[in-house]
């Protein structure tokens, strides 16, 4: 692992992957303060400009917007009581209580000490684990895939809230865009309805951009956020004695927690802070203070969304499937490069995998900088309002979705998307399995007619062979446990708390 | 409409039951092939039966589940971004990117009531700039940045 880790190191530290690993950090940590710019909509809106690059240092970059997204989260949390991201609700129960009691420095810097120092373990975790896990998808076949990839898909939907028979439409909502375009084996065009553009499919960046981007947008002009309030004064970025040994236990319990978590498909994240906090209400021994701005409410939930961020790259490195939207994005730039994510990717693009791992750890130790003695800039840029905000991001979506094909189809099919993101909202339809489901449906279909190839025709060989009927038995045992009204209503508190 | 119901649930359930019978006629025009040499279309014919499934069980949860009302749509934003959007695709290639992006600014811009005229002047302004330096300039886009006919003066 180590010999592994020093080529990682190598590839990682080169002007070039160091300055995009910069950028994507900067990146993220500005949208995570942001409040309605999400990670999903960014990486997808850069998309189209990661195409010049090469494939380590685009997925470089992306990796740093996406947990950099989770360190900004917080600032805007702790000093605003503003959610900068999902992931950091939790973190405005304590954290802000934290700030209005003039301890906003040592919130901040348990929750980027803390994230660091998860980021740092979960990185270990994905390098040791990484290896293994490709081991035994070596062993995979076309029915193995299938009824792996069809547990993702149902996972995916354990952590949407609401209706579970909604949930699981948006995720063949999703596989069926995918199907769009023309068949790879027979060379049959698919329900183009006559476009010549969309003989190659639906593109991925116009559906991302208008669902995540162009529709968020008029659900947020919809309904204007709060962002009247003021900043608290950040005051000393330093934690006493006392404060650190109170963190200490709770960052190691998120840490684990998260990395966990992490790996789950669905919203492994957003779970993770959760049930850190919950955890760390029941067990800390300052229990009596939660609620008025106790530490371990902020460090073990920021340590276990950070730990969490970077196991959910286990699932995409080893086995090509994603485990949220951004990893699907992920997975869309790799094929656009022409690079098939699964268990080959780490011994044909060892560079690749190892230099991503290396370069989550330097981007860790990027943002602790970036987000500790900068957080002055970026409690100005809470200053800009909103208004201007959306005009430019709309333009840059613009600029974006013509840049991939140089085609103003693909600006018209963003307009459309966003248009049908909308409507999904409006009907409380959750977007994010839809991408899911679009990227891991072609490859469905290519595994189902293989495996059925090879069977002859007999369904019973998902069942046959073990490890297929495993991941078949947990997929059933995962939709009846969402049918169960005891675990939905628990789910649904958890997640609306 | 009785408040018994969930408004929202039918009518989600009724978008995907219409989703799915289009779905399916469409499919009849693609072979199906057999179980063991699947035709193109296979895969869709799987796909949009359980679509209409999952839309028959949305349906009847509307019929049983929390009573709920249709949300009213932000008209005005929605027609707004959406057509500034479109409008800029019209522009981008024969007016330029520079036209195209003071339209999207300004129709867009008037979706936020408390938007200033001067205010989005400056921020087209601002704009213009960036695009020009890292699209025009950086990227060297495909796509002309003033006015094409400018040119012929």
């Amino acid at each position: 692992m180590l010999e592994n880790l020093a080529l990682g190191f190598s590839t990682a530290v080169t002007f070039q992957n160091l300055g995009f690993a910069f950028i994507g950090c900067v990146i993220g940590t500005a949208i995570g303060v942001l409040p309605g710019v999400g990670p999903v909509a960014t990486i997808s809106l850069l998309l189209p400009l990661t195409f010049g690059l090469d494939p380590i240092t685009s997925m470089i970059m992306l990796a740093g917007i996406y947990y950099g997204a989770q360190y900004g989260g917080s600032t805007s949390a702790i000093l605003l009581n503003l959610p900068g991201e999902v992931t950091a609700v939790v973190t405005t129960l304590e954290g802000h209580k934290m700030a209005l009691a003039g301890r906003a420095g040592a919130a901040l810097a348990v929750a980027a000490l803390g994230s660091f120092f998860a980021g740092t373990v979960a990185t270990l975790f994905v390098a040791a684990s990484g290896p293994v896990l490709t081991g035994v998808a070596m062993s995979f076949g076309p029915a193995e895939y299938f009824s792996l990839i069809l547990l993702g898909l149902i996972a995916a939907t354990v952590l949407a809230q609401g209706s579970i028979f909604k949930s699981l439409a948006m995720i063949v909502l999703g596989v069926v865009l995918g199907l769009v375009g023309t068949d790879v084996q027979s060379g049959q065009l698919r329900f183009t309805l006559g476009f010549p553009q969309l003989f190659e499919g639906v593109g991925f960046v116009p559906l991302a951009m208008g669902i995540f981007g162009v529709a968020e947008i008029i659900r947020n002009l919809e309904c204007p956020e709060n962002r009247a309030g003021t900043a608290s004064r950040v005051g000393k970025l330093w934690l006493t004695k006392t404060e650190f040994k109170r963190a200490v236990p709770s960052v190691l319990r998120g840490t684990a927690l998260g990395s966990l978590l992490g790996i789950l498909p669905g919203g492994g994240l957003a779970l993770s802070t959760f049930a850190s906090y919950m955890l760390e209400r029941k067990v800390s021994k300052y229990r009596h203070e939660f609620g008025s701005g106790a530490i371990e409410g902020v460090a073990g939930p920021e340590s276990a969304n950070n730990a969490a961020s970077q196991t959910s790259f286990i699932p995409m490195l080893t086995l090509g499937l994603p485990a949220n939207a951004v990893m699907a994005l992920m997975i869309g730039a790799l094929m656009i490069q022409g690079i098939q994510p699964g268990p080959r990717m780490i011994a044909e693009q060892p560079t690749l995998f190892w230099g991503l791992i290396a370069s989550m750890w330097i981007g860790n130790l990027m943002l602790v900088i970036i987000n500790l003695p900068l957080v002055g800039v970026w409690v100005w840029l809470l200053k800009v309002p909103y208004k201007y905000l959306y005009p430019a991001i709309l333009v840059f979506c613009g600029i974006g979705a013509y840049s991939i094909n140089n085609s103003v189809f693909d600006v018209y099919q963003t307009a459309v998307f966003g248009l049908v993101g909308y409507a999904l909202i409006k009907l409380e339809f959750e977007p994010a399995p839809l991408l899911i489901g679009f990227v891991l449906g072609p490859m469905m279909e290519e595994y189902l007619k293989r495996a059925m190839l090879l069977s002859h025709g007999d369904v019973g060989v998902f069942v046959e062979r073990p490890l297929s009927a495993v991941f078949l038995l947990l997929g059933v045992l995962a939709l009846g446990a969402m049918v169960m009204p005891s675990i939905r209503r628990k789910k649904d508190q958890a997640l609306s708390e | 409409m009785s408040s018994r119901v969930n408004a929202k649930d039918i009518a989600s359930g009724a978008v995907l039951l219409v989703l799915a019978a289009v779905g399916l006629f469409i499919n009849l025009e693609y072979p199906l092939g057999t179980a063991s040499r699947m035709g193109p279309g296979y895969m869709p014919l799987i796909a949009f039966v359980t679509l209409g499934v999952l839309g028959v069980g949305v349906l009847v949860s509307g019929f049983r589940g929390a009573p709920g009302q249709l949300e009213n749509w932000a008209w005005r934003e929605l027609v707004l971004i959406i057509s500034a959007f479109a409008i800029f695709g019209a522009l981008l290639e024969d007016i330029g990117m520079a036209t195209a992006i003071i339209a999207l600014v300004v129709i867009s811009g008037l979706a936020d009531r408390t938007q200033t005229l001067k205010g989005l002047a400056g921020l087209a302004i601002v704009l213009l700039i960036i695009c020009w330096l890292v699209f025009a300039w950086g990227l060297q886009i495909r796509v002309p940045f003033f006015p094409p006919l400018l040119n012929n003066l």
